[in-house]
């Protein structure tokens, strides 16, 4: 089936301008056409008048947790019918197309991802991690996600699992985090050298990527030499940790979130609202506050020395996550445009899979976003959401419900 | 916000004559008048074109199972198998099954999505929910060994684990006390695998808080036993006789026949469906032959059943249930329900199983609607079940299928 997206102004993820009054053609799926002006619409195609609105690739969001609500009774089947809901709100109601999960439990993120491939269900694309692995007194461990490992075959065979449920990268907790109890700090890390090296060996030997958790210059040095292929956090660093980065072409996710969503901190009627239903605890907030300007000179600095970027939020629930990360990134000095890029070409790429998504493009996937007004003015124009596609499909149409459109 | 329907053929589950050129006027999620001529205002109308309008249709026996009992089911993780249950439950809707009662999957995934559905987080039917079905060791195992059943030995062990449902939030108690047609070995049907006082346990708690109990039981005695009991509903019941059909008629108990189990294999298949439904959904050759063999005694016992005057209902056990709903609804009526009939047990005795008689399985003023639209009269033949037009689930329109879909 073709169909053609007419009068978009389209944002395409590779060149500087806006392609206005554009028409993309999509059929089975793919980007066939991009077209300036309007181009010859085939015979039986379905063509849906953007009328002018915004068109982008699909956001993504590459530190995804899923978990929402957090019912400490809930049974497994229950978790997994929550976890559903919140990738589906997270598709339909703001446009996260894809996710790269960054710790879930019992293996949720991969039954998801096969009900979402096999096309069962209508959820993001998910590139899928599993448990989040970390040590016996190390971090995460009251979510539920954590699964601790204790010396070098400890955390050989939990990868060995891990890979035998169907992962798609290998999650391992180098160091502490802005969320824990005392004893769990992000200047501390965990893993003694024996154990590092046991689990970077046994990944790099079956070609597993590792997402590694690093949120102090020792930890993030330690993942940046023994190969990580992206740090996570980064609250805490050095310029020899972005030096590291550059040489080894490796991924900063700086997740601006943890530290930066607090009270005092909101400064949007959204963060205020986010902010107000995630009810942090006293010690936490000062916690992140505390982390909150270290993290913020690291993120400027890794931005403007060139360190490959991409945007996840290690935020809940999914619907709030990508667009609130992408303001914060604004907000700490990217331009729209950059936390675009890292929500969606950038994004794409550290998934390895930049040759089929990120960017709108003849050959690639279809997954897209509509949006009423210009994300490149004001970023917060991401949420006047009209349209999402997926594979090609429509998946959400908002149009009806958007006011002035 | 009211929705009034009009241009309908009203079989409302109440009387056999259909209801010619009447409205159903909704209100919010409820059914506030029936009638025919001038219709009321309303804030929006259909106008159905001379469909016909029923009740909601169920399947009180399913197991949210992707096809037919397989022998062996591919291995999959708890939430693999939760996501693949919401979605058969789901497409149930889509094909005009707005309720089901589920009697026995795995980790109360029935409950989750029960949850998900009332709460509208997905659209999805109505469960009624029994979480895990409740056997012995060396109980009735259509998985060939590979203990997907949670299996209770002992009176005490059998209270804790109805107590343990009833904690998952449960609606009703699935027992298996005797073996199936989709078994082998130890697994006949003839013995009665509970020992009476496990059987009385289990059935003494669940009524004492409250909870109706379906007990899977195939032989006569094991029936007997099973309503001596206390027992809601008996599902399956291949072997019954005399004394066992008149006592459940006399105790008022249910009875789901599952058809579907022994009738539907390739060397009986009698409708299009039916054949297409056995070539696609392959059973495997010793529970082909089982329900051949079974079936005629399946017959007799329906029959016995109906003559006896047993209360009736739709249950498939067989999957897909948007597909093995509807079989199982023709299959009854082709053995003696009538369309009429068949519909009845698919929707107002079905409805009473599940005890939500006072609110659902009806078309009257009072009730919640769940209701469903058909291009042509299923009175004449019940395959016009299949011609669905739309699907309307606690007031809201879930499924128009009234103009092709758009390109």
């Amino acid at each position: 089936m073709i169909t053609v997206l007419a009068n978009a102004n389209v944002i395409d993820g590779v060149r500087a301008d806006v392609l206005r009054g554009a028409s993309v053609t999509i059929d089975d799926g793919r980007i066939a056409l991009v077209a300036p002006g309007g181009n010859q619409v085939p015979s039986g195609a379905r063509v849906i008048d953007l009328r002018g609105a915004y068109l982008l690739p699909g956001l993504w969001d590459v530190h995804v947790h899923l978990e929402w609500p957090r019912v400490p009774s809930a049974t497994l089947a229950e978790l997994t019918v929550q976890y559903a809901e919140n990738a589906s709100r997270g598709l339909v109601e703001s446009g996260v197309t894809s996710i790269r999960t960054a710790g879930v439990p019992h293996f949720i993120d991969v039954a998801l991802k096969r009900a979402g491939e096999s096309g069962r269900l209508t959820v993001p694309r998910i590139f899928a991690g599993g448990w989040f692995l970390t040590t016996t007194a190390g971090h995460a461990l009251g979510t539920g996600f954590a699964k601790t490992c204790d010396g070098p075959m400890g955390f050989v065979r939990a990868i060995r699992e891990q890979m035998e449920a169907g992962v798609d990268h290998i999650k391992l907790n180098l160091s502490g985090g802005v969320f824990g109890p005392s004893w769990d700090r992000h200047w501390h890390s965990f893993l003694l050298t024996e154990e590092l090296e046991a689990a970077f060996t046994i990944c790099r030997q079956r070609g597993y990527r590792v997402m590694a958790h690093a949120t102090n210059p020792e930890a993030v040095k330690a993942a940046l030499r023994l190969g990580a292929h992206s740090v996570e956090h980064g609250y805490i660093m050095d310029d020899d940790c972005l030096a590291l980065f550059r040489e080894r072409q490796a991924w900063y996710v700086p997740t601006l979130g943890i530290t930066h969503l607090t009270p005092a901190q909101a400064s949007t009627e959204w963060e205020a609202r986010w902010v107000e239903r995630r009810g942090l605890t006293a010690d936490i907030i000062e916690r992140a506050e505390d982390a909150a300007p270290e993290h913020r000179a690291w993120f400027q600095k890794a931005l403007a020395s060139g360190v490959k970027m991409a945007l996840g939020s290690d935020l809940r629930p999914l619907r709030d996550s990508a667009n609130l990360e992408m303001e914060l990134w604004v907000k700490d000095g990217a331009t729209p445009r950059q936390a675009i890029a890292a929500a969606t070409r950038h994004a794409a790429d550290l998934c390895g899979a930049g040759d089929l998504l990120g960017t709108i493009e003849a050959g690639k996937i279809a997954d897209l976003i509509a949006v009423r007004d210009n994300p490149l003015e004001d970023i917060h124009h991401l949420r006047s959401l009209l349209l999402v596609v997926k594979d090609g499909r429509v998946v959400a149409d908002h149009r009806a419900a958007a006011p002035g459109s | 916000m009211s929705l009034l329907f009009t241009g309908v053929h009203l079989v409302d589950a109440t009387r056999p004559e259909p209801r010619r050129d009447a409205w159903v006027l909704v209100d919010d999620a409820v059914i506030r008048e029936v009638g025919h001529g001038a219709p009321p205002r309303a804030e929006r109308a259909l106008d159905l074109g001379g469909a016909w309008l029923l009740p909601g249709l169920w399947d009180v026996h399913t197991h949210l199972r992707s096809t037919t009992w397989t022998g062996r089911d591919p291995v999959r993780t708890l939430p693999e198998t939760v996501l693949e249950q919401g979605r058969n439950a789901m497409d149930a809707l889509e094909a005009g099954v707005t309720s089901l009662r589920v009697v026995g999957v795995g980790g109360w995934a029935d409950v989750a999505w029960r949850e998900s559905f009332a709460a509208g987080r997905f659209v999805g039917p109505r469960l009624f929910c029994c979480g895990d079905a409740l056997r012995t060791t060396a109980g009735h195992d259509p998985f060939g060994g590979a203990r997907q059943m949670v299996a209770v030995d002992g009176a005490d062990a059998l209270v804790r684990a109805v107590r343990e449902q009833i904690l998952h939030g449960v609606d009703q108690i699935k027992l298996i006390t005797t073996g199936g047609i989709m078994g082998a070995g130890h697994d006949v049907m003839s013995a009665v695998m509970f020992l009476r006082e496990e059987l009385t346990a289990a059935i003494r708690i669940a009524r004492q808080r409250g909870l109706p109990v379906a007990v899977h039981a195939t032989a006569a005695e094991a029936v007997k036993w099973a309503v001596e009991a206390g027992a809601h509903s008996i599902e399956h019941g291949y072997l019954l006789d005399e004394e066992a059909a008149q006592l459940m008629s006399r105790r008022g108990v249910y009875y789901v026949p599952t058809l579907a189990l022994s009738h539907l294999t390739r060397d009986q298949a009698r409708t299009p469906d039916e054949r297409a439904y056995c070539a696609e959904h392959v059973l495997p050759d010793g529970f082909r032959a089982r329900a051949n063999r079974f079936a005629p005694d399946h017959d007799a016992s329906f029959h016995l059943a109906r003559e006896a005057g047993v209360k009736i209902a739709s249950g498939s056990d067989q999957g897909p249930p948007r597909e093995a709903a509807l079989l199982e609804i023709e299959l009854l009526a082709r053995s003696g329900l009538g369309a009429h009939g068949a519909i009845v047990a698919a929707t107002r005795t079905a409805a009473e199983v599940c005890r939500a008689a006072d609110r659902l399985g009806t078309v009257e003023a009072g009730k919640l609607a769940d209701l469903v639209a058909v291009t042509a009269n299923p009175l004449e033949d019940i395959a016009n079940l299949r011609k669905l037009a739309l699907v309307v689930k606690n007031g809201a329109v879930v499924v128009d299928r009234r103009r092709a879909p758009s390109p």
